[in-house]
């Protein structure tokens, strides 16, 4: 088994406001991140793919058509994009580093046949990311 | 549904490795410049990661003003800007990054959190980082144990 990692980013806009509270209870949870007019970052995302290598290859996963796959299925709908109100993942929950790692594993995980994926990494910051191995 | 999050932290740090047990040959030859007499110092990065499921209601793992408290107050306020070899953590032990990354782990492991300790990483120099989970193996090098039981049939 062998284990390849590819890196992307993509910059996006979000909150955090939970519509069941009051706004107190929001700006005390989430402080400055429940400011409704949102604000944004730059995420760096890794997608970990694990594999036996191919005989004719020497690949796990062509690299050419991971990176097509993640522009396809993560990239061209996450970038630039505003993530509370287009993405339909975050109509009913909270785009937090978390959410957004595991919904960025389920876009994926059925995509890279014959590779598994093994783990999706998302910083939000360079000093905060979240890993998900789909657990 | 269990997420890992790292969080990740700064402190600076002076040490010397010496070993009152060995001649000052014996360490010069094992710790090379580390041995200099007056010490020197590091810019430490310390990753602490945490685990455990989201919180529905707040889509986060855990409260990270809280995970940051606790960090600050346990570990960065004992070591930034302290010379390991005259805390009291180090009265018996070298100061060496192997032995800190232990200690930082220890402490966090008594300590109050917010969310489960997984582990900690803490890079000495851009070039070297130690990795301590306790008892159990640090979860980037989990995939190892799935090697380690093949290789043993």
């Amino acid at each position: 088994m062998i284990y390849l990692t590819r890196k992307a980013e993509f910059s996006a806009a979000h909150y955090y406001h939970n519509p069941q509270w009051t706004p107190e209870e929001n700006m005390r949870v989430f402080g400055k991140c429940a400011n409704l007019n949102g604000h944004g970052h730059n995420y760096t995302l890794e997608v970990t793919v694990a594999g036996e290598v191919d005989a004719v290859t020497g690949f796990v996963i062509d690299l050419k058509l991971l990176k097509d796959i993640l522009s396809r299925h993560v990239l061209d709908d996450f970038d630039h994009r505003h993530l509370n109100k287009e993405l339909p993942e975050f109509a009913s929950q909270l785009p937090t580093t978390e959410n957004i790692a595991v919904a960025i594993w389920r876009r994926l995980a059925s995509q890279l046949h014959p590779a598994k994926l093994h783990r999706v990494r998302l910083y939000e910051q360079p000093d905060l990311f979240v890993d998900y191995y789909g657990e | 549904m269990k997420v890992y999050l790292t969080r990740r932290y700064l402190f600076s740090a002076s040490h010397r490795l010496h070993n009152p047990a060995l001649s000052d040959a014996a360490n010069c030859e094992t710790y090379g410049k580390c041995n200099h007499p007056y010490g020197h110092g590091h810019n430490y990065f310390l990753e602490v990661t945490v685990s455990g499921p989201i919180a529905p209601d707040t889509g986060m793992l855990c409260d990270l003003a809280a995970l940051d408290s606790a960090v600050s107050r346990e570990v960065l306020s004992r070591f930034d800007h302290q010379n390991l070899n005259q805390l009291q953590d180090f009265s018996s032990i070298i100061p060496t990054t192997e032995n800190l990354a232990i200690q930082i782990q220890q402490i966090l492991s008594r300590t109050s959190l917010p969310a489960h300790l997984e582990g900690i990483r803490i890079e000495e120099t851009s070039n070297n980082s130690f990795e301590y989970a306790g008892h159990q193996l640090p979860r980037s090098l989990s995939h190892m144990q799935g090697v380690e039981h093949d290789g043993s049939r």
